[in-house]
């Protein structure tokens, strides 16, 4: 095959892409031109590309994600207008299938999990006592792969060609001899190398977590966030490498000719199936985990109230933790494993709801007899509780395998997952992402206007779903590009297109909130805007760059909120005495350089040009070898620098 | 960052833990040991499933013979107790000593992936390639991910020998040493379940 | 908010007074363990008799499987399970003496997180195993 016609495959030259090509030059033109006109390429150098400070990696990673939500959502959007009227020519089938599978993709893997490491970066250290993560050059070397990782999935529709077999990528119709062109490449590249750099961030976080916290935090002293981040890590360094060796071997068969997963030669694609969601259960539970931490801290700073039953809260979590890894059969109840494996993961599904039923009992009591004050960051949490029990229910329906075997890849399924994901992961993220704003960037997000993205979202996302459980129930199966006007399916795919456009504007008020509070917004000057119960809020907005001037003690749960009724105004502030030098990573432009040649190396491996990949692979052992033997990676902050940031931010005790 | 040892410290702690961050970065290791565990227990899934399914190519008893495993089988473990005489003269602080024992570790290594790559050459020969069957699949790819995983290894010892030969032995350098050894280590017994599943299971028919 | 009198008990979120002057603080004092199970244990620096006791344990263990499956010693579905429980049995072996399993900065806890790994291992293993078998001759 020519290398044009490998590049530019019809599928990336229909109008769509090609327009979407032309808005993507533009915006990257405008970039480059407002860096060079304001002259901002050093600052963005030695500011954010050889950062490893963890807040601004956090900062980075947000970026990512809202871009990604955008796309994301566009693709939504293109999927349901696509299925506002029978035989629509809107969207081809090929296309189609493109479609949703580079809008599973990208939700999952580079909406989701950034915007999960975007807080967790933001606020862990801060909250455990700690000056940064315990791995800060690894911790920007993640955030590097990810993005140059996402960036190679993202140019699969500008060259070479989208993806089309799903988010999920079953075999054999990932197989070259069913899918022959580069689209599955990119999709199997793309993934295995963010991999690495989720893995690399579970061990970092859980390293961080066990080994970093202040002085008196016991494991059970510590906010409920943190624990869900570390359950989350464990879960992370568990799962992952089953999602390695599921995309891997495919990648053998596609690029080297092995029979895994192929139909003769004694290959059985169901065995993709099975390693994909001994990952991919663990993987919906490492992303909901950390919400359901964020609620708990959103749920007692805005009950003014202790959160009721902390040791249980801790219980379920490790119980829904170890549950995670016992049910993943019931993603394809269907395909024959026969019914003793049927009816033991059905049972095991089943039982996992029963600790998350235990959080919801408790968030409820922790409101009981609280001052509840309704800020958008509470309505989030509001708004979850029903649509979360109410997806966990319909989890229960599909628990039952009979029962499984008619909803299975039908819309019921597609509005339980979306119910699951978006009431229970992006509601709890968007929460997370309202509460810590203040902390990350030093203003608030205006109440008035989340408000609006609330409601927009929150009535978009019912109407949305709702009708899919009923065209589930009446037939309609998941990716189906059309349908015909006789099946009745009509009406209710119209009434979700029309959520979802709904969705899409409140989507829009959350981007004009954000930048309206950026140049209007309230500053938050105190740190505290929240009256907050832990020791994120006891440090300026934003923090400095090493944290804790001096690094606390804690005797207590949440500690700031008890540091506060003690020692009142004093409870945040230091004796210049007490002041030493800090020692701090220095910045290092190895994770980028690391990050743009695996970039070179998976996009050599997509394309089969072994030269390229080979070039790629030995830059990423380089990279690590010279970073390897730099001992000279700290830099000392000198004790009147320190003294200087604590004075302006008038935390110094006269 | 070396910080330098603290009194009254030494000698009751070892060299690689005596910095906090060092010793993080130790469990840091032992954490993606864990990860490395997972990854290769699915490889052995896929083994399983897949040992018999040889579509009329070439099986396991065609294939396997006892000599050559039991060969690679003693050069490896051989080579993690050499590593683990490595670690005990770190701990009597002989730099030389580690060196030695860190270059015999290394050369049995070394034959080991010699015999490895001998052996997958011999298959090929026969015609048992990986496009064959799934069993030639499986095989070559839960082994050679194991192979891999000690050529990587034979690199990273030459680096620690260059680092201890230009730095000598401080923190830093026992710290890697240590974190070496537990990679080492680690690679053995998965190799004594590569050897019972796989040449073993293979000869059992 | 008035100041608080001059009190000798330290202020919320302060460390109680230090007696040592300048070493650099860190996060918590080496040795200061929470979790009593997971305390550290390091190898007394003498002559390395555990790592020769595991090197002859290791070695026998392999002798004995070999000889089992060569001499067919046991039925093959026993032989099986014989020689993956005596792989189990080294790796054991292998842990204990060669890779300094107890020693650590803070916590060992390397020791759960490992342990849960193999429990997870054996599970994927095995649950597969049984997942994949209906399949058997059908693709």
């Amino acid at each position: 095959m020519s290398l044009l016609a490998q590049l530019f495959p019809p599928g990336v030259l229909r109008p769509m892409e090609l327009g979407s090509d032309g808005l993507i030059l533009l915006t990257v033109a405008g970039l480059l031109f407002v860096l060079t006109r304001y002259r901002k390429w050093g600052w963005l150098w030695r500011e954010w590309v050889t950062t490893v400070d963890h807040k601004k990696i956090g900062v980075m990673y947000l970026v990512a994600s809202l871009v990604m939500l955008f796309r994301g959502g566009v693709d939504a959007l293109l999927l349901r207008t696509q299925l506002a009227a029978p035989g629509s020519t809107f969207l081809g089938p090929e296309h189609y299938d493109e479609i949703f599978t580079t809008h599973g993709t990208i939700m999952v893997f580079f909406m989701a999990m950034p915007l999960m490491f975007a807080l967790y970066n933001a606020v862990i250290p801060l909250m455990i006592g700690a000056r940064d993560v315990a791995f800060p050059r690894l911790n920007a070397i993640s955030f590097w792969v990810f993005a140059f990782a996402g960036i190679l999935f993202n140019i699969s529709f500008v060259v070479g060609g989208s993806p089309n077999a799903g988010w999920t990528a079953y075999a054999p119709l990932t197989e070259r001899a069913f899918n022959p062109g580069v689209g599955e490449n990119y999709y199997l590249l793309a993934l295995l190398i963010s991999g690495i750099g989720t893995l690399a961030s579970g061990i970092n976080f859980l390293a961080t977590i066990l080994g970093m916290r202040a002085r008196g935090m016991t494991l059970m002293k510590m906010p409920l966030f943190v624990w869900s981040a570390l359950v989350s890590s464990a879960l992370i360094l568990f799962a992952f490498p089953a999602l390695t060796v599921a995309l891997g071997l495919t990648m053998l068969d596609r690029l080297f000719g092995s029979s895994f997963f192929t139909l003769t030669a004694g290959g059985m694609p169901m065995m993709y199936v099975n390693l994909f969601w001994i990952w991919g259960h663990p993987e919906v539970y490492l992303l909901v985990l950390p919400a359901f931490g964020i609620f708990s801290e959103v749920v007692s700073t805005f009950s003014r109230k202790t959160l009721f039953g902390y040791p249980s809260m801790v219980g379920s979590l490790l119980a829904i933790t170890l549950l995670s890894f016992g049910v993943w059969v019931h993603h394809f109840f269907t395909m024959g494993a026969g019914a003793a494996v049927n009816a033991f993961f059905g049972v095991s599904t089943m039982l996992i709801a029963i600790p998350t039923g235990v959080k919801i009992f408790n968030w409820i009591l922790t409101m009981w007899g609280g001052r509840v004050r309704m800020t958008v960051a509470m309505l989030w949490q509001m708004a979850f509780i029903p649509t979360f029990v109410v997806g966990g229910a319909t989890g229960v329906l599909l628990a039952v395998v009979p029962g499984d075997y008619q909803f299975h890849n039908s819309y019921f399924m597609v509005a339980h997952f979306h119910n699951m994901l978006i009431g229970g992961v992006v509601f709890g993220f968007l929460s997370g992402l309202y509460y810590w704003w203040p902390k990350m960037f030093g203003y608030m997000l205006d109440e008035r206007q989340g408000r609006w993205a609330f409601w927009l979202f929150f009535i978009g996302f019912w109407v949305t779903f709702m009708p899919q459980y009923f065209l589930g129930l009446e037939g309609m199966t998941r990716r189906m590009y059309t349908y015909s006007a006789g099946f009745g399916w009509t009406t209710l795919n119209q009434i979700s297109t029309l959520g979802a456009y709904v969705m899409g504007a409140g989507f829009l008020v959350l981007v004009y909130n954000i930048v309206w509070s950026m140049l209007r917004g309230e500053r938050d000057v105190t740190g505290d805007p929240w009256d907050g119960r832990t020791l994120e809020w006891s440090l300026p907005s934003p923090a400095p760059e090493y944290n804790f001037a001096r690094l606390p003690t804690v005797t207590e749960r949440d500690a700031w909120w008890h540091a506060k009724r003690e020692g009142g105004a004093v409870a945040a502030q230091w004796r210049a005495r007490e002041i030493e030098p800090i020692a701090m990573p220095r910045p290092t432009a190895v994770p980028f350089f690391i990050g743009l040649a695996f970039f070179l190396a998976g996009a050599g491996m997509v394309f089969s040009w072994w030269v390229v990949a080979a070039v790629g692979f030995a830059g990423v052992v380089a990279l690590l070898v010279r970073g390897w033997f730099d001992d000279q990676d700290h830099e000392e902050l000198s004790r009147d620098a320190v003294l200087r940031v604590e004075a302006a931010a008038g935390r110094l005790q006269a | 960052m070396n910080t330098p040892l603290e009194a009254g410290r030494a000698g009751r702690v070892p060299l690689e833990f005596s910095d906090h961050h060092g010793a993080l970065g130790i469990l840091g290791f032992w954490l993606f040991l864990a990860s490395d565990v997972v990854l290769f227990s699915c490889l052995f899934a896929v083994y399983a499933s897949y040992g018999m399914r040889t579509a009329g190519g070439p099986t396991p008893m065609d294939l396997f013979h006892y000599g050559p495993a039991f060969a690679e089988t003693l050069l490896l473990l051989t080579s993690s107790f050499a590593c683990g005489l490595c670690v005990y003269q770190l701990r009597r602080r002989s730099r030389n000593g580690a060196a030695a024992w860190l270059a015999v570790t290394m050369l049995l290594g070394l034959g080991f992936v010699g015999m490895e790559v001998h052996e997958f050459a011999s298959y090929v020969a026969l015609g048992a390639t990986w496009h064959k069957s799934a069993f030639l699949s499986a095989f070559f790819t839960l082994v050679g991910t194991h192979g891999l995983h000690v050529s990587f290894g034979l690199l990273w010892a030459g680096s620690l020998l260059v680092q201890l030969w230009r730095r000598g032995l401080n923190a830093v350098s026992a710290r890697r040493l240590y974190v070496f050894s537990l990679y080492w280590h680690f690679l053995d017994i998965i190799w004594v379940f590569i050897f019972s599943a796989v040449y073993l299971a293979g000869r059992i028919g | 908010m008035s100041q608080h009198a001059v009190t000798h008990a330290p202020a919320p979120l302060e460390p109680p007074a230090r007696h040592g002057e300048g070493e650099h603080r860190e996060q918590r004092e080496h040795g200061e363990v929470e979790i009593g199970a997971l305390a550290p244990h390091f190898e007394p620096v003498a002559f390395p008799g555990k790592q020769v006791a595991g090197f002859a344990g290791s070695v026998a263990l392999t002798v004995l499987a070999l000889l089992a499956v060569m001499h067919h010693l046991l039925p093959p579905a026993a032989l099986l399970v014989t020689v993956i429980a005596l792989a189990a049995l080294q790796a054991v072996v292998q842990l204990g003496s060669f890779m300094h399993l107890r020693e650590a900065g803070g916590e060992a806890w390397q020791i759960p997180v490992l342990a849960l790994a193999f429990v997870i291992a054996v599970g994927i293993v095995g649950f597969s195993f049984w997942i994949m078998t209906f399949k058997w001759g059908v693709s």
